[in-house]
């Protein structure tokens, strides 16, 4: 990460929207054991409590680092009951590997908003979409309607 | 290759960057990782 996506300019941006922290896993064991931290690197997306929304393992190139930023902000923001902030996040993530679950959760969105028309929209479109994926599965009860 | 990130301000501690995240109204990035 430190060589190679976190050097970018985009990265350095789209970082600006956070407090950033690196901690070596093995001289910070405390807070290694504390996050169930088993692989590195684990990037951790964080309410100012400390409170984990959203987490990602394995090294993130600098051509993913937006998309799974932008998934992660929507999961901060719906963590914090803020749904209408959280469904314009997950509706900037978009393709593969990540539009599937942004669909859902933007669906989820929708529907903590009692949007109910979003949120079919939103679900049917990931039916659609990515037939087979996970999140089409957890969706799929709504496909005979 | 540069291996510093100059241009992200890092915090030092976790509790440094929830400090600076309560004051400025914003989330915590923290990433974990073994020194190479």
């Amino acid at each position: 990460m430190d060589t190679v996506t976190y050097p970018t300019p985009a990265a350095a941006d789209q970082l600006s929207a956070f407090s950033n922290c690196r901690l070596d896993s093995h001289a910070h064991e405390d807070a290694t054991r504390r996050y169930g931290v088993a692989w590195t690197p684990t990037l951790l997306f964080l309410d100012a409590e400390g409170r984990e929304a959203y987490r990602f393992v394995g090294f993130l190139p600098p051509e993913d680092f937006a998309t799974v930023l932008a998934k992660a902000r929507g999961h901060l923001a719906a963590t914090a009951g803020r749904w209408d902030e959280a469904e314009r996040w997950f509706h900037q993530v978009t393709g593969r590997p990540y539009g599937a679950s942004a669909l859902y959760w933007r669906g989820v969105a929708q529907a903590r908003q009692g949007n109910r028309d979003g949120f079919m929209a939103s679900w049917k479109e990931l039916l659609e979409a990515y037939p087979g994926s996970p999140w089409a599965k957890s969706a799929s009860f709504l496909a005979g309607r | 290759m540069s291996t510093a990130t100059e241009a992200i301000r890092w915090h030092r501690t976790l509790e440094e960057a929830q400090a600076d995240a309560r004051a400025h109204g914003r989330p915590v990035f923290l990433d974990f990782f073994s020194p190479t």
